[in-house]
């Protein structure tokens, strides 16, 4: 384990900060959609809560917390394009991390307290678009890029002070890693290493597709130490293995995103646990083919008893019965990818077109709860519960 | 093996997204063609119009308002019926004008299938709240509480009946809905202005640059433009049809269709479809297909023509007709439709132009 303690950079705060104060010009405008640094917690009494990455209609980036009833009660600018967003719920703080090759992450306070603050990564890292609070809110532990050396590191940042600040990191033990979960009892980390080597000078162009080899790995989360890792056959080495979400049960089920031929559909979706080996989960004949061999996000509901996978390049959103391992059904989302548990049997889903939806597996049809115009919502969803101040 | 061949043609349709390919029917003097098409048959009338019917129905509010007769009160309803129609032409063009300050959640609040608005407004007439008195101070309260829909609320009761200019609240309810109706006519006018000036949204959609903003080529301004119309046909379908016909016959509930409180349910999906399809038609899509791809045109028109067909046989207001098995076998008939609609532009026609739909589909990670 290589610990290297660095300062945070503020490369883009200036910038960032420009588009703060312009941000809360145009927002300020509509109630609704006021932009104050706080999350109007009168507003969202009782309300669910999501927060999302998102393309603004003027085509810059951003992240935004709405209430079950679709209405946006918080929206920040960030310099690029985000991804995924952590939540600290003890301290009520978002974090939001640039999708590769970027390197800047902005942690946002909703109490208003602080304003959000921007920091990168080292200049020779690169974040994932992912990353975690430990379980006592006081470290972040963010999937990062050494590209020198074409590997990937779990990235650990302090975030209990003034500024986030860099302290350490662990070997993701893989090259490209994406998604990362926090183990229920904030024991370890599991992350998913997606297999595909780039480096910025690329830009987001894969490097090793021939060569790739993805796994998931669970690292112990105080000493950095390989627990278990989990690869799949050499068939499916081009499986880059990208999303995942633990079930009720503790095991995590991971969603692909395969990189080879595009007239093959492979399966795309896996179960594993820390000492249970990788299993292909197969789908109905007719679904597999028309999802673009590709998995955007993966979460299960309330109770850990159905798992969602969403597959926006074909379209629908698909759920399995955790119990027993199998396919339940899909529902047609066009460009839906965001997913978050709303209740014990249903989920939010976000898509690129503005709408936020309802989704529950027992029923084929999603219901549209609003459509903000002009917004895209990006890939991911975080579901923040219901808030209050007190 | 795990490995099946698949030749879908979403599939198809992503790796068109991602090459250029000599076999589309479009290239960039046609996109560039599709959007103005759009822009000038299609919005700029289609916004004027709307901001017509706003300017009637705010005149026609405060008529009912100082005396609810007969007269006035036919001519509001009449008015009230024309700006839904209205909204429903321009509610799908959900991208530019619309978004800026919450236009088009101002213009009417939808989709809302939790209720927001009938809470929100339950709130302010229980308290009396002054602050929806006037139009400034309107317009800083939730813009649930500011669109047609608003309006809809506190003049119609649960029956249907016209209840605006009467009653024990008339006053606050008269001074609430004149407010929106005023405010109503700004935001349509709002719209037409942006829309008509050459420098402004539409600069964005007909000059695209590289340093611009939400779109960068005319590829891009097309697809903004042509999913907007797929993604309206969704929400129609989805979220208004497949609401009203419920999980069940049991579940059905009618009074989820917009704006079937005042009766104009049918009038508000009659014109949206109207609408989409004339974006589609004045946008010229069809034009640039060859012989053997023309079938898309001629589904598309048959099938459009189908809906039309539908809706005019469908008994309203469909809050009282929607649970009957006729009406309800008709609407599930037009969902059906309408998904081979949404089918056919979203895969066919997008795949034979090169048009390639979703932020996340396109370009996830």
């Amino acid at each position: 384990m290589r610990w290297t303690a660095t300062k945070p950079i503020s490369l883009s705060k200036r910038q960032f900060l420009v588009g703060l104060a312009a941000s809360g010009a145009v927002l300020n405008t509509s109630a609704s959609l006021a932009f104050a640094n706080s999350l109007p917690f009168s507003e969202a009494e009782d309300l669910q809560l999501f927060a999302s990455a998102l393309r603004t209609p003027t085509g810059g980036y951003g992240i935004a917390v709405f209430s079950e009833d679709g209405e946006i009660l918080y929206q920040i600018p960030l310099p690029d394009r985000g991804h995924a967003i952590a939540y600290d719920s003890k301290h009520m703080r978002l974090l939001s991390f640039a999708r590769r090759p970027e390197n800047f992450a902005v942690l946002a306070d909703l109490t208003g307290k602080r304003e959000p603050i921007v920091f990168t990564s080292p200049a020779d890292r690169h974040f994932y678009g992912h990353g975690v609070f430990s379980k006592d809110s006081r470290l972040a532990f963010a999937p990062e890029n050494d590209f020198k050396n074409a590997r990937g590191v779990i990235g650990i940042y302090d975030v209990s002070g003034e500024q986030p600040v860099r302290i350490g990191e662990f070997e993701s033990y893989g090259v490209g890693p994406h998604d990362l979960l926090l183990s229920p009892d904030g024991s370890h980390l599991v992350v998913a290493n997606g297999g595909i080597q780039t480096h910025p000078d690329n830009g987001r162009e894969k490097l090793n597709l021939a060569s790739m080899k993805p796994s998931v790995a669970f690292i112990d989360i105080a000493t950095g130490d390989l627990l278990a890792q989990h690869t799949l056959e050499a068939g499916l080495h081009q499986l880059s293995l990208r999303h995942m979400s633990f079930d009720g049960n503790g095991d995590v089920w991971v969603g692909g995103q395969f990189q080879g031929p595009k007239d093959t559909t492979p399966p795309l979706m896996v179960h594993l646990g820390r000492d249970k080996a990788a299993t292909l989960l197969d789908m109905p004949d007719g679904v597999s083919e028309g999802l673009g061999n590709y998995v955007g996000s993966v979460e299960m509901n309330r109770h850990g008893d159905v798992i969602a996978a969403s597959c926006p390049r074909g379209g629908k959103i698909l759920y399995w019965d955790v119990e027993r391992r199998s396919f339940i059904g899909f529902q047609q989302v066009t460009d839906g990818c965001g997913l978050a548990p709303l209740d014990v049997g249903s989920f939010a889903i976000s898509d690129g077109n503005g709408a936020i939806r309802y989704g529950d597996a027992s029923y084929e049809v999603t219901e549209i709860i609003s459509q903000n115009a002009g917004i895209s919502w990006d890939n991911h969803l975080t579901a923040l519960g219901i808030l209050s101040k007190t | 093996m795990f490995f099946k061949t698949a030749v879908s043609f979403s599939a198809l349709i992503v790796s068109l997204a991602t090459v250029s390919s000599p076999g589309l029917a479009a290239d960039a003097s046609n996109y560039a063609q599709f959007t103005r098409s759009t822009v000038v048959n299609y919005i700029r009338p289609a916004t004027k119009q709307l901001t017509g019917s706003l300017r009637e129905l705010e005149e026609r509010t405060q008529q009912v308002c100082i005396t609810s007769d007969p007269g006035n009160s036919a001519a509001f309803e009449d008015a009230f019926s024309t700006a839904v129609a209205a909204i429903a032409g321009v509610d799908f063009l959900r991208f530019g004008p619309m978004a800026q300050d919450n236009l088009a959640q101002r213009l009417a609040f939808l989709p809302d299938s939790r209720g927001v608005v009938r809470r929100q407004i339950n709130k302010i007439v229980a308290k009396q709240e002054s602050t929806v008195t006037t139009p400034a101070s309107l317009s800083a309260k939730s813009v649930a509480l500011q669109g047609l829909t608003a309006l809809e609320r506190i003049a119609y009761a649960s029956d249907g009946k016209l209840t605006l200019g009467t009653g024990k609240d008339k006053k606050f309810l008269c001074d609430y809905a004149q407010s929106i109706s005023i405010n109503l006519a700004g935001a349509g006018q709002t719209l037409e202005a942006e829309w008509a000036d050459p420098k402004g949204f539409s600069k964005v959609l007909l000059e695209p640059s590289e340093g611009g903003g939400v779109v960068h080529t005319h590829k891009e301004a097309a697809e903004l433009v042509f999913n907007a119309i797929t993604t309206g046909l969704t929400v129609n379908k989805d979220q208004y049809l497949l609401s009203v016909l419920g999980k069940t016959e049991k579940k059905a509930n009618p009074k989820k269709a917009p704006f079937a409180r005042s009766g104009n349910a049918i009038t508000y999906l009659s014109a949206s479809l109207t609408g989409l399809q004339g974006a589609y038609e004045l946008g010229g899509y069809a034009q640039v297909l060859d012989n053997e791809q023309s079938w898309v045109a001629n589904s598309l028109g048959f099938e459009f023509s189908n809906t039309t067909r539908v809706l005019s046989q469908l008994p309203k207001p469909l809050q009282d007709t929607g649970k009957t098995p006729d009406v309800r076998d008709k609407l599930l008939y037009l969902s059906t439709v309408l998904g081979g609609i949404k089918d056919v532009m979203s895969e066919d026609l997008a795949g034979y132009l090169g048009l390639a739909g979703g932020f996340n589909a396109l370009d996830g990670d």
